[in-house]
């Protein structure tokens, strides 16, 4: 909730620069803008709109998963177990419909799984008080270790063919696929919960300077409860709507999609330290890293060769980011500077 | 658990204690000691269940596997007491793999596959510390993105691995594990572990420049106020760090007898698994060693165990969350009980 | 609202607090009532702090009562404080810098509309008018972070209004803050005093205590010395009870022996000072002067190297010094301490002998292979000579207390032998006896004929072991005096000018 208070002498030239500079998701969406463009000049498949329709398809399950990570992560505190929760989500879901023959008891489970886990997570950081990013890591060994040991390393197949379930994957409404209006929905949430909550403010607060929050009787541990819960949540939505894509359960999802998480999440200017980041940027992040990688499969570069590039890409976007943070204190500097010039001390 | 411990102790004050006392406490006291112990103990136990446990085939076997991430592990943990990290040793068990076997059916001289590995590494250590040194962003986004970087450079040089056309005799000889080829009879990745062992664990306590890498990641303000020159000697440690992956690298394809470009795949996060269960901290300024050492056996112990008595090969994997698990529990209740949390 | 009834505030009954080691409060009794300020005077460990802590409920007593209003109060956390209305406004200022000043003042109990989500709009308008009320104008919207910390203090005290507190804690509050801040801090402490708020003072400024207080209760050793009205005693009074002896024995002064000039600073511009210049000669203590945020703080990293030098020149013993290289600094013959021991300072997880030779490393090795039975052998000279208290040398640095860590840090520079050792407020946050260890070497250095000069924002210690002493006002050097000139009153009409006032050059 910065605000942009104008110094006098800005010209036009340089309140764009400050807008620029001190929003991070427009800053972004002109990103976005200009990879788009970038592709439609080049390959002329990516000027279709059934190519973008597709995409957003993709991009659901990381755009979901990294929202949750991202609120987390503004409280100063990491989670690293979405990538194998992604797999245990699916094998909870399939094997609870072969179990009992009810789709919704399957979907019920795996979002249980999700509380269960967000919640064990939370138990070590906030009540014993493990180390988030060492915690999560073991974790993230010890749950792909029981999907290992659970399905014994076969993938698990849905015996009743839900497909009520896969529409939750392949369904449109007009022209929109439906896992993006679940992702769009949790981030107008986790939006809306971020602005507009006591909870979200001062889980800001909490990552901005965790003493002051302190000490203004904010009780940091059951906020940061709550986030490791509703990482966990968000991270068996994720692994729903993953496995809804091929009503399978495999033990092999989501291996490395903590790092494809984290990536989106650093590309959306969150600071690892907290306090720093919104959903909206990262929701922006997950676009633009998926743009990237249609784009090339389009041209027919080898998908593999792809990580070349959005390695290359994430370290211009943090770069670019520093740049921008830099110039809005800049700015701000300048602007505080003009301020107590106009006025004299304030105090004095 | 810093630099010194094998430097004997000497009190100023009257301590009053006697050196078991103080002995035992150094034990319970430190994240080595309770490691050994657990290792030590896992040991007995399988030496008493199992009659293959301690052949020297077995444990050969055995420590020929732990050999890989503790080698990187020496590395990281030099880096990650220097308080960086490097997420792209796992990639650069593929990249510099595959250069080394292309560079060795090209030659046909393993000197030349061996220093083609060493030159990936130190190039890419040199650039994880470019990139965050001098861009100043921080190591674990820069080497988040090498690794992307480096696993895509491994793709594009093979389409998925390069075989061994050299068919040099030494090749196979030099690191396969399970066979004891030297004179000291022990397998060579062993030896090559223990030989770096020895020299970076001495580097890292007997040297100006160890000494240096504990201060900077203990307060890197006032390592430089105290006229360290911060940037160098990190810069070093990326590089050795680098070089030390792509050693692992090399010794995997011999291993393999071919370069795979998908090798190493989670290997970075079992390293540093491996170097914060052995004591060090993503704060920095702590760890060893002996720590990351004894962490890795404890892991490769743990995982031949499950073998060995006949469980489920699938637990692996859990075992290793709940050793990393325990070992934060562990740490985290010794330090509410000291007081310095 | 005048006070109507004197029934106490606040009343603490045999509170004790005890660490592994220490007894920080040993059964202390105290009491504030309606419309009071209560000062709080005592040596850093004394006690005030925990005791401080204990009703903010961020600590839980070992024993004793406390009772809000009359009611027992058992804190479990900071709401239960909060709630019983009592507000602590801490010496590190406890706000969120990138948080809006709305934000940060009704940080853990914003406004809501009625569905309970953050009401924006009153949040920024009941901001506004507590920020009028302290005749504070700055728009609610402002970062908090871009604010000066004057400022900040009044934001943090808009907090105390918005909760409607009833008892205001302030610790330290006007140690960064100018004369004319201060005045305005008081009218608004008179104000808060007049609607019967009970206003627990905390500072070592004992003259500013006898302007604001009512009362004053004495800490020493975790012991509560005593209470008594302010106008029953005076500044030396207090300064017996709070460090159990007179105040002469702390500054162990020898007759200098001046000698040839050492550091020579022309015209030297860094960040936060302009134009610096001036001259230390062998065997002088030359003291600068200076008001918190005054630039004195940078006048030690500027010089050695630490901080980036914009303009002008160094030299030590006729030899020019780089800018910007705190290696070449020390090769030439300087050693810094700067002010914060544990920030720049220590390497708290390293051993007491690790910190000890960290500068000088190279001493002790041949081609970087360290001689582990020298360094051994040195460390324990240094922990003997500067009386270290520490089990061991592989102690780490962390558990040793605050002087005790001073002087590794004191043995680090003298280690190397350097010529010209510059001190950056050497004494903050150590005990008594510490200190007049630090001034008793400090005093030996210079008699060995070093060159030292002599950072501060405390008058007394400036006065007592400086040969000569330099005022620092906003970055400038704006008064000279000889050790002889110097009073209290002198350096601080020198420091404290604000800016419309005339300033008084001196040479």
């Amino acid at each position: 909730m910065s605000s942009v208070f104008a110094s006098p002498q800005e010209n036009g030239w340089q309140k764009w620069k400050a807008v620029w500079a001190r929003n991070e998701a427009l800053s972004l969406l002109v990103l976005l803008a200009g990879v788009i463009a970038l592709f439609m000049v080049i390959e002329p498949t990516m000027r279709k709109s059934s190519v973008y329709w597709d995409l957003l398809r993709q991009v659901s399950p990381t755009m979901v998963a990294a929202v949750g990570i991202t609120l987390l992560l503004l409280s100063g505190e990491f989670d690293l177990t979405v990538g194998s929760m992604l797999a245990l989500t699916g094998i909870v879901i399939v094997d609870t419909f072969n179990r009992t023959d009810n789709m919704w008891l399957g979907i019920l489970a795996g979002l249980l799984t999700g509380l269960v886990i967000g919640a064990i997570n939370g138990t070590f950081v906030t009540v014993i008080g493990m180390e988030s990013l060492m915690t999560t890591l073991g974790m993230m060994f010890a749950i792909r270790g029981l999907v290992y040991v659970y399905t014994n390393q076969t993938p698990i197949v849905d015996q009743n063919r839900f497909t009520q379930f896969t529409r939750l994957w392949f369904k449109n409404f007009g022209p929109v696929p439906s896992p993006i209006i679940v992702a769009l929905v949790l981030v107008a949430l986790a939006y809306f919960l971020a602005t507009r909550t006591e909870f979200g403010r001062n889980t800001y607060a909490i990552g901005g300077n965790a003493n002051a929050a302190r000490v203004s009787g904010i009780n940091v541990r059951r906020v940061k409860f709550t986030l490791f819960v509703i990482s966990g949540l968000m991270a068996s939505v994720a692994g729903l709507l993953y496995t809804a894509q091929t009503d399978t359960g495999y033990f092999n999802a989501g291996l490395g999609f903590e790092l494809e998480v984290l990536a989106a999440v650093v590309l959306g200017g969150a600071s690892l330290a907290g306090g720093q980041g919104n959903v909206t940027s990262t929701a922006l992040a997950v676009l633009i890293i998926g743009t990237i990688g249609k784009g090339m499969r389009l041209m027919s570069i080898d998908t593999t060769q792809q990580l070349l590039v959005i390695g290359i890409v994430m370290l211009i976007a943090v770069y670019y980011h520093r740049i921008r943070k830099q110039t809005a204190a800049r700015l701000t500097q300048e602007a505080y500077a003009a301020r107590q010039a106009a006025r004299g001390n304030v105090l004095a | 658990m810093s630099a010194e411990i094998s430097t004997p102790a000497r009190s100023v004050g009257a301590s009053g204690q006697s050196s078991l006392q103080d002995f035992l406490r150094r034990l319970f006291g430190s994240q080595e000691g309770v490691l050994f112990l657990i290792v030590a103990v896992l040991w007995l136990y399988l030496m008493s269940r199992s009659d293959v446990f301690f052949t020297q085939r077995n444990i050969g076997v055995m420590l020929s596997q732990v050999s890989m991430i503790a080698i990187t592990g020496f590395g990281m943990t030099m880096l990650m007491i220097a308080r960086e990290v490097d997420l792209s040793v796992g990639s650069m068990q593929a990249f510099a793999g595959v250069t080394a076997m292309q560079a060795l059916n090209e030659s046909h001289s393993l000197i030349v596959g061996l220093l083609a590995a060493l030159a990936v590494g130190a190039i890419v250590g040199a650039i994880n510390a470019g990139a965050t040194l001098g861009l100043k962003i921080s190591s674990f986004i820069v080497t988040l993105a090498m690794m992307q970087i480096v696993r895509g450079l491994a793709y594009t040089s093979t389409n998925a691995a390069v075989q061994n056309e050299h068919k040099l005799a030494s090749f196979k000889k030099v690191f396969n594990g399970a066979f004891i080829e030297n004179p000291v009879r022990i397998p060579n990745p062993v030896l090559t572990m223990v030989i770096i062992f020895i020299i970076f664990g001495l580097i890292l306590s007997r040297t100006t420049f160890g000494r240096s890498i504990y201060a900077i990641g203990g307060n890197p303000e006032a390592a430089a106020l105290s006229g360290i020159p911060v940037n160098r000697i990190k810069a070093i440690c990326f590089i050795i760090t680098g070089m030390l992956a792509a050693l692992s690298a090399f010794m995997l394809i011999a291993r393999m007898n071919s370069g795979q470009n998908n090798a190493g795949f989670g290997f970075e996060l079992q390293v540093i698994g491996s170097v914060l269960l052995g004591g060090a901290s993503l704060a920095g300024g702590k760890g060893t060693l002996v720590g990351t050492l004894l962490a890795a056996v404890l892991l490769g112990t743990v995982n031949n165990g499950i073998v060995l008595l006949g469980y489920n090969s699938n637990w692996q994997t859990a075992v290793v969350g709940l050793m990393i698990l325990t070992a934060v529990f562990l740490d985290t209740m010794r330090r509410r009980m000291t007081g310095q949390s | 609202m005048a006070t109507t009834t004197s029934a106490p505030l606040l009343t603490l009954a045999g509170i004790r607090k005890e660490f592994p080691g220490v007894v920080a409060l040993a059964g202390v009794n105290f009491e504030l009532l309606p419309g009071e300020v209560h000062a709080l005077v005592g040596e850093n460990g004394a006690g005030k702090s925990t005791m401080i802590k204990i009703i903010s409920g961020l600590y839980r007593p070992d024993a004793g009562e406390m009772a809000v209003g009359g009611e027992v109060a058992e804190f479990r956390s900071p709401a239960d404080s909060i709630a019983r209305r009592i507000k602590v406004v801490y010496q590190e200022l406890d706000l969120v810098p990138d948080m809006s000043v709305a934000e940060n003042v009704f940080l853990g109990g914003y406004p809501k509309t009625p569905r309970g989500l953050v009401d924006w709009a009153a949040l920024n308008s009941r901001t506004e008018s507590l920020l009028a009320e302290l005749g504070l104008d700055i728009d609610p919207g402002t970062p908090v972070g871009e604010l000066r910390v004057a400022e900040q203090q009044l934001v943090e005290i808009a907090r105390a209004l918005s909760q409607q507190a009833q008892i205001v804690i302030m610790d330290e509050p006007t140690s960064a803050l100018s004369p004319g801040e201060v005045d305005r801090l008081f009218a608004v402490i008179e104000q808060l005093q007049q609607r019967g708020v009970g206003i627990i003072y905390v500072s070592h400024k004992l003259d500013e205590i006898f302007r604001i207080a009512d009362r004053v209760t004495v800490f020493r050793d975790g012991q509560l010395v005593t209470t008594t009205p302010i106008a029953e005693t005076s500044i030396q009074q207090l300064v017996t009870w709070m460090v159990g002896r007179e105040l002469s024995d702390l500054y162990p002064k020898s007759p200098a022996v001046i000698g040839e000039p050492l550091l020579r600073v022309s015209n030297v511009s860094g960040p936060g000072i302009y134009d610096l210049s001036l001259t230390v000669h062998a065997g002088e203590v030359v003291g600068i002067f200076g008001l918190m945020g005054a630039g004195i703080n940078s006048v030690g990293r500027v010089i050695f190297g630490a901080s980036p030098r914009t303009a002008g020149q160094v030299t030590l013993a006729g030899q020019e010094v780089g800018a910007g290289s705190p290696g070449d600094a020390m090769e030439k013959g300087l050693a810094l301490l700067t002010e914060n021991r544990k920030e720049d300072g220590l390497v708290l997880p390293l051993s007491v002998k690790n910190n000890m030779t960290l500068a000088s490393l190279r001493k002790f090795a041949t081609f970087g292979w360290l001689w582990p039975r020298q360094e051994i052998k040195e460390s324990a000279d240094y922990v003997n000579r500067l009386s270290i208290k520490t089990p061991s040398l592989r102690q780490q640095v962390r558990f040793l207390s605050g002087g005790n860590q001073q002087k590794v840090l004191m043995a680090r520079w003298m280690m190397r032998d350097p010529k010209v050792l510059l001190l950056t407020e050497p004494t903050r946050g150590i005990d008594v006896g510490s200190k007049a260890e630090i001034y008793r070497l400090i005093d030996e250095m210079a008699h060995r004929g070093l060159g030292i000069l002599f950072m501060s924002t405390e008058i007394p210690e400036i006065l007592g072991i400086a040969d000569r002493i330099l005022v620092m006002r906003e970055g400038r050097i704006v008064a000279a005096f000889g050790r002889n000139e110097a009073t209290q009153e002198r350096l601080v009409a020198a420091a404290a000018s604000d800016l419309n006032d005339a300033i008084v050059e001196a040479g």
